[in-house]
C-alpha cells in the first residue's frame, strides 16, 4: 500500500470514529415515546435531585387518574356539543347548555392541571421552579380545545447539554 | 589495445595501466540548459490538478502533515456530529416536552380520546 493510501484511510477511519464517538456522547436522554421518557426529561431538564424526583413522580403519578376522569368529560362535553352545533339551526337551550357544561369542564381542567403544575413547582428549586411555570403557563392561558387539531405550543427553549 | 592484448595472454593490468586508459567523453555545451528545458516543458504539459496531486502526494507522506491531517479529520468529524447532535436533541427536547405537557394536560388526553368511542346517551 502507498503511504498515501495508509494516510488518507487513517484520516477517514479517524474521522469516522470521531463522528461516532462525538455523536453518541453527545445524545442527551430519552427515547421520545416510551413510557417514563418524558418524566426522565423532565428530571434532566429541571435538575431535580433524587428526592425531588421521587416526589415529582409520586404527585404525577397520584394525578393521573384526575387527568383520565377529566379527559373523559372533555371528550363527552365536546363531543355532545359537537352533536348539538350539527343538528340545530340556532342557538338553542340545549346548545346553550352543551356550552355552559363544555365551559364548566374547561374551568375544572384548568383549575386540576394548575393545581398540579404549582405542586410539581414546589419541589423544584427557584430557577427551575420559574422555568417550569414558564413552560406550563401557556397551557393556563390559552387552553386547547380538545380538538386534534391544536397544536402543543412550546415555551420553553433546549437548555444547553 | 595493447594492454588489453596483454591482458588477454595472462598478464594482469596495473594501477598504471588502468591511469593510462582514460576514456574521453565530450558534453555538450548545453547539455544542462536542455535538460532543464525538457523538465519545464515536461511540467508545461501537465495539468494544473495533475501537479497538485502530485504536490500533495509529496507533502503528506511527510509524518508531521500526514499527523495534521489526521488531527483536522478528527476535528471535523467530531465538528460535524455536535452539530448533527444538536439538531437531534433539539428535536428530542421538543418531542419529549410535548409528550410531558400530554400527560398532565386534560385537553391534549382529550386530542387522543377524541370521543369516537363515547357517544350520547
Amino acid at each position: 500500500m502507498k503511504p498515501i493510501t495508509a494516510v488518507l484511510i487513517a484520516a477517514v477511519v479517524v474521522a469516522i470514529a470521531s463522528f461516532g464517538g462525538s455523536y453518541f456522547a453527545g445524545r442527551s436522554c430519552c427515547k421520545v415515546g416510551l413510557p417514563g421518557s418524558e418524566m426522565e426529561w423532565l428530571r434532566q431538564t429541571f435538575q431535580l435531585n433524587e428526592p425531588q424526583f421521587a416526589a415529582v413522580k409520586q404527585l404525577h403519578e397520584s394525578y393521573q387518574p384526575t387527568c383520565e376522569k377529566l379527559c373523559k368529560r372533555i371528550a363527552v362535553a365536546n363531543e355532545k356539543l359537537d352533536h348539538l352545533i350539527q343538528s340545530s339551526q340556532s342557538v338553542t337551550p340545549e346548545v346553550e347548555a352543551a356550552l355552559r357544561e363544555s365551559a364548566e369542564v374547561r374551568e375544572d381542567c384548568r383549575k386540576a392541571m394548575l393545581g398540579h403544575i404549582y405542586q410539581v413547582a414546589a419541589e423544584m428549586s427557584t430557577p427551575n421552579r420559574e422555568r417550569y411555570l414558564k413552560m406550563m403557563t401557556p397551557r393556563i392561558i390559552m387552553p386547547p380545545t380538545g380538538h386534534p387539531s391544536t397544536p402543543v405550543q412550546s415555551a420553553e427553549e433546549p437548555p444547553c447539554h | 589495445m595493447n594492454d588489453s592484448n596483454h591482458a588477454s595472454k595472462g598478464r594482469s593490468l596495473s594501477p598504471d595501466d588502468l591511469q593510462i586508459w582514460k576514456v574521453e567523453t565530450e558534453i555538450p555545451s548545453r547539455f544542462q540548459a536542455e535538460v532543464w528545458q525538457k523538465i519545464a516543458a515536461r511540467q508545461v504539459e501537465q495539468p494544473v490538478w495533475s501537479r497538485f496531486i502530485e504536490w500533495i502526494t509529496l507533502t503528506l507522506v511527510r509524518p508531521q502533515f500526514a499527523a495534521a491531517l489526521i488531527l483536522v479529520a478528527g476535528l471535523m468529524g467530531g465538528g460535524l456530529a455536535q452539530w448533527k447532535v444538536q439538531r437531534v436533541n433539539a428535536r428530542s427536547f421538543n418531542a419529549l416536552q410535548s409528550q410531558y405537557i400530554a400527560s398532565v394536560d386534560p385537553y391534549a388526553h382529550a386530542n387522543a380520546f377524541s370521543g369516537a368511542e363515547m357517544r350520547m346517551p
